[in-house]
């Protein structure tokens, strides 16, 4: 570091004003963490704690800051939600660190209901863009489980999935352009006009780049109108194999299903009293059209060996999945460790990427649930979740955990997967990720040299490179 | 004691932060530290002695409105607000509470003295009748920022022919919901075994601060102290003597604002309502109404705390009736009259009292 934590301190007040600057001990240690249950939503205080926190306003004063940032060479991370599970808030080295929460950049900028377009900053949470445009009888076309608990710009930066991406895409379809600050601390615009064919695009650079390449601080994000009729199909099959063949056909057949997820037998039975994996999908829309839609999937069902099962299943399925969520809880907070991880594969290789999966954690003693979901017409994610058995040994936990996740993450390389889907790298993947991407991730590593000569930003994706 | 919540603090502790965007405090803050999972966490930290308590950690405890949406939110009803309130406790046992509150059973004395002495100054001695068997009891916030609403209640009954109500005779005018919410349980102890003395002399005692109904009714019996008295909201007795009050409609429409101790921790939602509904032509809902209503900032201390934070929470309940062009916000509570109307500039925030009263014939 360049200077004095007194020093940095004043410029980053003249940057964003005294009270949106704080060292102090009670908020640095809530960004050391974030929902990454190998380590930060322990409730141990992490080792670490950033020296500063910082609330920006508008993407100038993030520039500032990170003006500010170079300065004094410290280490950036920029703070959305803190809902990543993968360990995003971490740091690599030694420098001091400043952190850039961008919940107060959370207005909405512009809502064209015509194009329908919405920008908004990045720090917005998805419950208040959802609510802004509720009223307005539309929606945001991305809705992951933690739509409440992340932001905007925390979507863009992992590159995440939500429940409706089998009909609207992930958020790199759904995202039509940025503002992000650089660490140079200028701010770079991308959006030119909704389609273009203006040579390589930069969005796409910093979506997924978590944090590295510098803060986004808007977006412009499609949005949907509000569909009259939901209706629901259920079906169910003795293998896994048969329900990811009629889900693909399916997604190829043009029916568009808005919700469309793979159930395992336990989770199936508690709403279909038949211990199947369940196929769900819902088919949203005006009109006729959405039953006609479920008619043609119900066809594809049956084609594949599967049996119609009453739809209220898929609907209890899916309201039922935010009590996992709290289920989870409860399992922490006694001590039984559980993991879960998610990964992709294309449509030839998930069920039997899953079913390796499952066979090798079953045979270390773990009770294993799946869902898939998230499906593009090319495959989908493969959402894996274990509860190691009772271990006597404290030190061995960690272990165990790593060897669990070692084994999805090694069944999706050898179906030819990605090691990660949709919730990002982190500290969790890192490892991985750079294993699986080789010599291409020296690439991204050269291009985060180019804009972030100071090593400024997040510095962990490239730790090593 | 934390230990007495050791279950409630680590299922927090270890929550993805699922109710963090209910929260009106983490809301208007924006800080990780204030949004319920982490004022649990440094609670779980405090418990398990990861942390020792400073007044800094200590202060995420005081960022905490009562309003009990987190726990409405919660499939597991985590009640954060009471552990929260004991969390200051623990704060205030080991002399780290925010520097606004040191002191504060003093000063909460002094200004019950002083309220005493208002009310008295208010209405006509005959009102305090020494036998009666109903009393009305208008509570520190009422006396202190909507001194008329007293007098305006006592013409309410009047007007409906119920002339067996007086005012209760007493040296308290607050149930002690402000020592709980402190953290200052001794003390809080006492008045409300003072309360509860004075209290049961009566058959009914009707009070006009839903923080106060809740203390009585759910937190006494906690501190072992019990009440033999029915104690009621003034909205619910006006709403039993509502047929026979001479009002017309002379309001053409106002939003309804839930309190959060008379809503979501009595379950009193459909009395203000029906009040409101006989002198206001439309009564408008917020998006956020009944269970699910934001909360006004002002309570649990915030506004003690944070003044700011109570402020913005106050100003963002009211972009709704701001945006919508309705100049009229009734509530049932004068702590929300207080803090939404110090946010309100063109907005006339108002009690339903004042509502009635203003549409007698
Ligand atoms: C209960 C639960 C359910 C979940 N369900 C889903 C789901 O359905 N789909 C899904 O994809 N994920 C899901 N997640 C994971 C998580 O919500 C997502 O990864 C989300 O996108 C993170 O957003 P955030 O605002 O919380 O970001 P954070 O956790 O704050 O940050 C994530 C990473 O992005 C960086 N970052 C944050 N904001 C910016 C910015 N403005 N500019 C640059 N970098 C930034 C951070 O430095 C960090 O590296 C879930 C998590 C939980 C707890
Ligand atoms: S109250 Fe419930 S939802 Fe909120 S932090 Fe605690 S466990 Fe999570
Ligand atoms: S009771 Fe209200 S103010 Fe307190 S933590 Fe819960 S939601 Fe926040």
């Amino acid at each position: 570091m360049i200077g004095t934590e007194e020093d940095v301190t004043q410029d980053l007040t003249r940057a964003v004003g005294g009270e949106h600057v704080s060292s102090r001990p009670s908020d640095v240690m809530f960004y050391a963490r974030d929902c990454w249950a190998r380590r930060h939503l322990m409730p141990d205080d992490p080792p670490r704690h950033p020296v500063w926190v910082v609330w920006p306003g508008a993407a100038s004063e993030v520039a500032r800051v990170l003006q500010v940032a170079g300065r004094h060479e410290l280490a950036v991370v920029p703070y959305g939600g803190g809902s990543n599970l993968v360990g995003g808030a971490g740091f690599g080295d030694d420098r001091p660190v400043l952190v850039v929460d961008t919940k107060r950049m959370s207005r909405v900028l512009e809502l064209d209901e015509t194009s329908l377009i919405v920008q908004a900053q990045a720090g917005i949470t998805g419950g208040d863009l959802d609510e802004y445009l509720r009223v307005r009888g539309l929606f945001v076309a991305h809705m992951p489980t933690s739509l409440s608990q992340s932001t905007l710009g925390g979507w863009l930066a992992t590159r995440s999935a939500g429940a409706f991406t089998s009909r609207y895409g992930r958020i790199d379809r759904v995202c039509m352009g940025i503002t992000a600050a650089l660490p140079d601390g200028s701010v770079v615009r991308t959006r030119v006009a909704p389609r273009r064919a203006t040579g390589p695009d930069l969005m796409h650079l910093f979506l997924g780049s978590e944090g590295a390449l510098g803060i986004i601080t808007a977006a412009h994000l499609k949005v949907v109108r509000v569909s009259k009729v939901r209706v629901w199909l259920a079906g169910g099959f003795k293998e896994l194999s048969q329900a990811v063949a009629a889900m693909a056909d399916i997604m190829s057949s043009g029916t568009r299903p808005v919700v469309a997820s793979i159930a395992d037998p336990v989770v199936a039975l508690r709403h279909s009293g038949q211990p199947s994996f369940m196929l769900v999908c819902s088919f949203e829309g005006d009109g006729e059209l959405p039953v006609v839609q479920r008619d043609e999937a119900r066809l594809l069902v049956l084609a594949h060996g599967g049996a119609y099962l009453d739809p209220a299943a898929a609907s209890g399925f899916w309201t039922a999945r935010r009590n996992d969520v709290f289920g989870d809880i409860i399992a922490r907070a006694e001590s039984r460790v559980i993991g879960e991880v998610d990964i992709g594969a294309d449509w030839r290789h998930l069920a039997m990427v899953a079913d390796d999966a499952r066979g090798r954690l079953e045979s270390m003693g773990c009770g294993v649930t799946m869902e898939l979901g998230f499906f593009g017409l090319e495959g989908g994610a493969l959402l894996c979740k274990w509860q190691l058995p009772e271990i006597s040994d404290p030190e061995d936990v960690g272990l165990r955990q790593d060897e669990a996740l070692a084994i999805v993450l090694d069944a999706a390389r050898r179906g030819g997967g990605a090691v990660a889907h949709h919730r990002g790298v982190g500290r969790q993947r890192s490892a991985a990720v750079r294993a699986q991407l080789g010599n291409r991730f020296d690439l991204f590593a050269d291009v985060k040299r180019q804009l972030d000569p100071k090593g400024l930003m997040n510095p962990w994706l490239t730790e090593g490179a | 004691m934390l230990d007495d919540f050791e279950k409630e603090l680590a299922y927090c502790a270890y929550c993805p932060k699922l109710c963090r965007h209910v929260c009106p405090v983490g809301n208007a803050e924006r800080r990780e530290s204030v949004i319920p999972q982490a004022k649990m966490a440094m609670g779980h930290m405090a418990r398990n002695g990861t942390v020792s308590l400073t007044e800094d950690y200590a202060s995420v405890f005081f960022y905490c409105n009562g309003c009990g949406l987190c726990t409405e939110f919660c499939e597991h009803d985590i009640p954060v607000s009471e552990v929260l309130f004991e969390a200051r406790a623990e704060a205030v046992a080991r002399g780290v509470q925010p520097k606004t509150l040191q002191n504060f059973a003093d000063r909460f004395y002094a200004r019950n003295e002083r309220l005493v002495r208002k009310l008295h100054g208010l209405v006509d001695e005959h009102y305090f009748v020494e036998e009666a068997q109903v009393a009305y009891m208008p509570g520190c916030d009422l006396i202190d920022d909507s001194p008329d609403d007293v007098q305006k209640t006592l013409d309410l009954f009047a007007a409906a022919g119920v002339d067996y109500v007086s005012i209760m005779e007493s040296d308290l005018v607050c149930g002690g919901y402000p020592l709980w919410a402190a953290g200052y349980q001794s003390e809080f102890r006492h008045v409300a075994e003072e309360q509860a003395r004075r209290l049961s002399g009566y058959r009914k005692v009707i009070l006009a601060c839903p923080a106060c109904v809740y203390t009585i009714r759910h937190v006494y019996p906690k501190f072992g102290v019990n009440v033999t008295a029915e104690v009621v909201h003034v909205s619910e007795f006006l709403d039993t003597i509502a047929h026979r009050l001479p009002v017309k409609q002379t309001v053409q429409a106002a939003y309804y604002h839930d309190p959060c101790y008379l809503g979501r921790w009595l379950g009193v939602y459909e009395p203000p309502r029906r009040l409101a509904g006989l002198v206001t032509r439309k009564v408008l809902e917020f998006a956020h109404n009944r269970e699910q209503a934001d909360c006004c900032g002002g309570g649990g201390l915030v506004p003690d705390v944070a003044p700011q934070t109570a402020s913005a929470i106050a100003e963002r309940r009211l972009e709704e009736p701001n945006q919508a062009g309705v100049g009229v916000v009734v509530t049932a509570c004068a702590t929300c009259v207080k803090n939404l109307g110090r946010a309100g500039r063109d907005m006339e925030v108002l009690d339903i009292v004042s509502l009635l009263h203003r549409s007698l014939e």
